[in-house]
């Protein structure tokens, strides 16, 4: 693999689009739970929880996860009694 | 669906015992996390699905039991629990994916010296160059190493257990290496309009 021109494209992009007050994924999992179920009633995330929002949408692994999780979310909320 | 019919603290106190409520609390947390991991799992695997389902539930209730005083009651409990599911079974799908990549061969070749040409293309093979030049001289080998691997498309927790360390650390790593680079980028006046490529339409 080399380092592309379209590949350099996206890392100077992601560089300067970088911050000193990133979640990092840890950061990012303390807040998801909550993030998740805001985001299943509809509420709105971006304005409450922007890093959280900003981190699943720079991070691939963290917006992986969290993409599942609601997948699994809307599955379980689909059934009766299943909330916990 | 059985209903795990428990407030949070309920949840809490029943893992935290080891006698009929930690069995009872268990038995009702593994339908919740097996129809998460069959829903998400289940669509990415072709063969040995249910198997594999099987087998990561049963890691996921270990996990949860093991880790829920991390448990911060600020969701529903059996929304952290499918979390713990879902990140155990992804990060199992990830390390299948990608077991037999090893780091080097996603580690950049050394920077060859532009061709000669149209003045489009020698600006963008130097902004090139550039870009490959404060990669090796901002950041450390370990930086370099990790930024390489992740924009060869390897996923974060696999590059951290190459090089011995956990995604959160890794993360970590790579944005002190991407604030490294943006304040030379941004030294240089370098934007990602000049790696357009200058061949494409
Ligand atoms: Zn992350």
């Amino acid at each position: 693999m080399t380092l592309t021109p379209p590949v350099l494209r996206t890392l100077v992009a992601r560089a300067l689009a970088s911050r000193p007050d990133e979640l990092s994924c840890g950061d990012c999992e303390t807040c998801v739970d909550r993030f998740a179920e805001m985001t299943l009633a509809g509420l709105d995330t971006r304005e409450a929880l922007p890093l959280v929002e900003e981190h699943l949408r720079t991070c691939r692994c963290c917006g992986e996860e969290f993409e599942a999780l609601m997948v699994a979310l809307r599955a379980c909320s689909a059934q009766p009694h299943a909330d916990g | 669906m059985p209903s795990p019919d428990r407030t949070n603290d309920e949840w809490l106190a029943d893992l935290a015992g080891d006698g009929p409520e930690l069995t009872a609390a268990l038995e009702d947390l593994r339908p919740v996390l097996h129809q998460a991991l069959r829903v998400t799992v289940g669509p990415r695997v072709d063969r040995g699905a249910d198997a594999l389902v099987d087998d990561l539930v049963q890691d996921a209730l270990l996990q949860v039991r093991d880790r829920a005083d991390q448990f911060r009651g600020d969701a529903r409990f059996t929304t952290w629990a499918q979390r713990v599911a879902v990140n155990l079974a992804f990060s199992e799908l990830r390390r299948k994916r990608w077991e037999d990549v090893p780091l080097d061969v996603l580690v950049a070749d050394p920077p060859q010296a532009p061709e000669p040409g149209a003045d489009a293309v020698m600006e963008q093979a130097q902004a090139v160059g550039l870009v490959r030049q404060l990669i090796r001289d901002e950041l450390t080998e370990r930086q370099s190493t990790a930024l390489q691997a992740v924009l060869a498309g390897m996923p974060m927790d696999e590059v951290a257990r190459r090089l011995d360390t956990n995604r959160n650390a890794l993360y970590k790593l790579l944005h002190d290496a991407r604030l490294r680079l943006r304040r030379a980028f941004e030294d240089r006046g370098l934007g990602p309009d000049d790696l357009l490529d200058p061949t494409d339409p």
